[in-house]
C-alpha cells in the first residue's frame, strides 16, 4: 500500500497539548506510504513534536481560526501540488481505530468524484463533512476553483460561522465551480429512516399533528441527518472510526451503549479510546 | 383533589423494612390525603425500631415474595365497615419524582370503576397494578372487592382485568395516548429494534399508530409519564429487556441531581 501520489494536511487540537495514541498510529502507517504529509498543531506539546520529528512536517501555529485555518496553512506549506492526485485533508475531531482500512476506504478507490468526504450530510444543504475532504484527481486540484477558495481564506474564530462559511461554503464553492460531491460511506434507505426514527426518539425531528389512521415517514428525510450520529454504529464497523464529540461529551441524546461495547471489545481499539478520552 | 375517604396499600419488595427516600416522600403525602395508610411486604418487621416511625401509617407483612400477596395482606388491615371512596394500590417499581402530580391522577377518568395509570390494551387489556385505583361504592361496598383478595388463587395482574369484567365494573387507564403519543411509542420500537422495520423499496414507510396499544406505555412513553404524572419506571433503567434509548433520561438526571439522588437509591435498593 502506497500513495505517493497524494498529500496529507491533518489539523491537530488538543487542549493539553497531547498527541494521543490513535494520531500517532495514523501518522506512523501513513506518513511513510504518501508524497507528503503535513500535520498542522495549535499547541502540541514538546513530547508530541518529538515523536513527529523526521516523520512529517510540523507546522504549530496560533490557535485561531479552527480547523479550516490549520487546513490552510497546511495546504499552503505542501508547495507545490503538481505532482499530486490527491489531497486529503482531515482534522483530530474522529477517532482512528485501523489506519489500514480508512486510508484504503479513500485513497484507495477512485470515487468518480472530486470532494470527498468520509461522510456527506444534507443538514442545511448537500456537503461533504470537513472532518475529512479528500481532493482527488488533477482536475480540481490544479483549478482555479482550489487555489482561491484556499488562497482566500481568512482566520474566523466563531465556530458557527466556521460551519456556514467554510463547511458549508467549501461544498457550496466547489458544487458551483462545476465540481461533484462525494463520500466513501453512503448511507443505505434502512439506516435512512432508522435515523428519522431515531431523530423522532430523542425529539429532534417532530411527529406531525393530526391526521388519523397510518403515519407515513420518507426515507430520504433521513439522509439530512447526520450519519456520524445516527450511522455512528456502521461507520465503526466499516471505516473504524467514530467521531469523538459523540462519545466525549453529550451532543447527542442517542443510546451509544451498543457503540461503546463495540469500541471496548479488543483491547487495542480499548487503549486508543481510553486514550484518546483522556485529552 | 375532590374529598372521598381513600385509603392506600403501598407494596415494597426491598429487603428491609426501611423505605428509600422517594417512598417517604411518596408516603407523606398520602398520609396527608389519605383515611388509612399501609405498608406491606414480604420482609416487613412491623415492631417499633423497624420500621420508620410515621403517625398515621400501618405495617404488616405478607410473608410472601408474591406482590398481590402484599397487596392482600395490606387490605386485610383495613377497617371494611368504612364507607371507602377509593382504595389506591401502589408499589415501588417506580419513582415518584413529584407526589402531587402522581396524586392529581385519582381524580382523572372518573367514570371508571377501576382505574390504574397505565395499562397495555392488547392483546388482551392489562391494567398495570404499579398505581390502581378502586373507586366508588358500587365497586368497594361490594363484599367482592375484599373477597376477591381473600381467596386461594388470589389476583394477579394478569387476571385483573378479566374479574373486573366479569364483575361488571368499567376498568381502564388514565393515562390514554393521543395520536402523537402512539407514533411516538411506535416510532421507538421501530428505532431500536424491537419491532421489525421493513423499509419500503420506494415510497414513504406507512407505520400504524394502533401498534403503540401493544406496547407498554411505562417503557415507551416514558417521558410523557414523567412529565404528565411525575414518576419514572425503574425498569426503565435497570433493565436493557426493552432495548430502548434511556439516554434522555440519564441527560435530564445529570442536570436534576437532586431526582437523581432519589433514581439511584430506588435502583440500588431493589438491585
Amino acid at each position: 500500500m502506497a500513495w505517493q501520489d497524494t498529500a496529507v494536511v491533518l489539523a491537530h487540537f488538543s487542549r493539553r497539548g497531547r498527541l494521543a495514541q490513535y494520531l500517532a498510529e495514523f501518522v506512523d502507517f501513513l506518513a511513510p506510504r504518501v508524497g507528503r504529509f503535513v500535520f498542522v498543531s495549535t499547541g502540541l506539546a514538546e513530547q508530541g513534536a518529538g515523536y513527529l520529528q523526521g516523520k512529517v512536517r510540523l507546522v504549530v501555529r496560533e490557535n485561531v481560526g479552527y480547523d479550516f485555518w490549520s487546513y490552510k496553512v497546511g495546504i499552503d506549506a505542501l508547495g507545490d501540488l503538481g505532482a499530486f492526485r490527491q489531497v486529503w485533508i482531515l482534522n483530530s475531531s474522529f477517532l482512528i481505530l485501523d489506519p489500514s482500512t480508512l486510508c484504503r476506504r479513500m485513497l484507495d478507490v477512485d470515487h468518480a468524484r472530486d470532494v470527498i468526504g468520509i461522510t456527506t450530510s444534507n443538514e442545511h444543504l448537500p456537503h461533504v463533512q470537513s472532518y475529512s475532504v479528500l481532493f482527488q484527481g488533477p482536475r480540481i486540484i490544479q483549478s482555479a476553483a482550489f487555489s482561491s477558495w484556499w488562497s482566500r481564506m481568512v482566520p474566523i474564530s466563531d465556530r458557527i460561522q466556521v460551519i456556514l462559511q467554510y463547511e458549508l461554503g467549501l461544498s457550496r464553492h466547489f458544487v458551483s465551480a462545476g465540481f461533484r460531491l462525494g463520500s466513501a460511506f453512503a448511507v443505505n434507505r434502512q439506516e435512512a429512516l432508522q435515523a428519522i426514527l431515531r431523530s423522532i426518539d430523542v425529539r429532534d425531528l417532530r411527529i406531525p399533528p393530526g391526521g388519523t389512521g397510518t403515519f407515513y415517514l420518507d426515507p430520504t428525510q433521513g439522509y439530512g441527518l447526520n450519519p456520524t450520529q445516527y450511522c455512528c454504529e456502521r461507520l465503526l464497523a466499516d471505516l473504524r472510526i467514530v467521531k469523538l464529540e459523540l462519545i466525549r461529551s453529550k451532543l447527542t441524546k442517542l443510546d451509544l451503549r451498543d457503540l461503546l461495547a463495540r469500541l471496548t471489545t479488543n483491547r487495542h481499539d480499548r487503549e486508543l479510546y481510553e486514550d484518546a478520552l483522556s485529552d | 383533589m375532590a374529598t372521598q375517604l381513600t385509603a392506600f396499600v403501598m407494596v415494597t419488595q426491598r429487603a428491609s423494612s426501611q423505605l428509600t427516600a422517594a417512598m417517604l416522600g411518596l408516603l407523606a403525602l398520602l398520609r396527608e390525603v389519605g383515611g388509612e395508610v399501609v405498608v406491606a411486604g414480604p420482609r416487613i418487621h412491623p415492631g417499633p425500631g423497624e420500621v420508620p416511625d410515621m403517625k398515621g401509617v400501618r405495617w404488616t407483612s405478607s410473608g410472601s415474595e408474591e406482590p398481590f400477596a402484599a397487596y392482600a395482606a395490606g387490605l386485610g388491615l383495613l377497617d371494611r365497615g368504612l364507607s371507602w371512596g377509593r382504595i389506591v394500590l401502589l408499589d415501588d417499581s417506580f419513582v415518584a419524582l413529584d407526589p402531587g402530580q402522581l396524586l392529581e391522577s385519582l381524580d382523572a377518568a372518573p367514570e371508571l370503576d377501576v382505574a390504574s395509570l397505565t395499562m397495555v390494551v392488547r392483546p388482551r387489556p392489562r391494567l398495570h397494578t404499579n398505581w390502581i385505583a378502586f373507586r366508588g361504592a358500587r365497586t368497594l361496598q361490594r363484599s367482592l372487592f375484599f373477597d376477591w383478595w381473600g381467596q386461594a388463587e388470589g389476583v394477579s395482574e394478569r387476571t385483573l382485568s378479566d374479574r373486573c369484567a366479569a364483575s361488571g365494573l368499567r376498568a381502564g387507564s388514565v393515562f390514554r395516548p393521543d395520536r402523537a403519543q402512539c407514533i411516538l411509542a411506535v416510532c421507538r420500537a421501530l428505532a431500536w429494534g424491537v419491532l421489525p422495520l421493513e423499509v419500503p423499496a420506494a415510497g414513504p414507510y406507512a407505520g400504524n399508530p394502533d401498534v403503540a396499544l401493544d406496547l407498554d406505555p411505562r417503557i415507551y412513553l416514558w417521558d410523557e409519564l414523567m412529565v404528565r404524572y411525575g414518576i419514572v419506571y425503574l425498569e426503565l433503567l435497570r433493565y436493557r429487556a426493552h432495548r430502548i434509548n434511556v439516554e434522555p433520561f440519564r441527560v435530564w438526571l445529570a442536570a436534576n441531581p437532586a431526582a437523581a439522588a432519589l433514581v439511584e437509591e430506588a435502583l440500588h435498593s431493589q438491585s
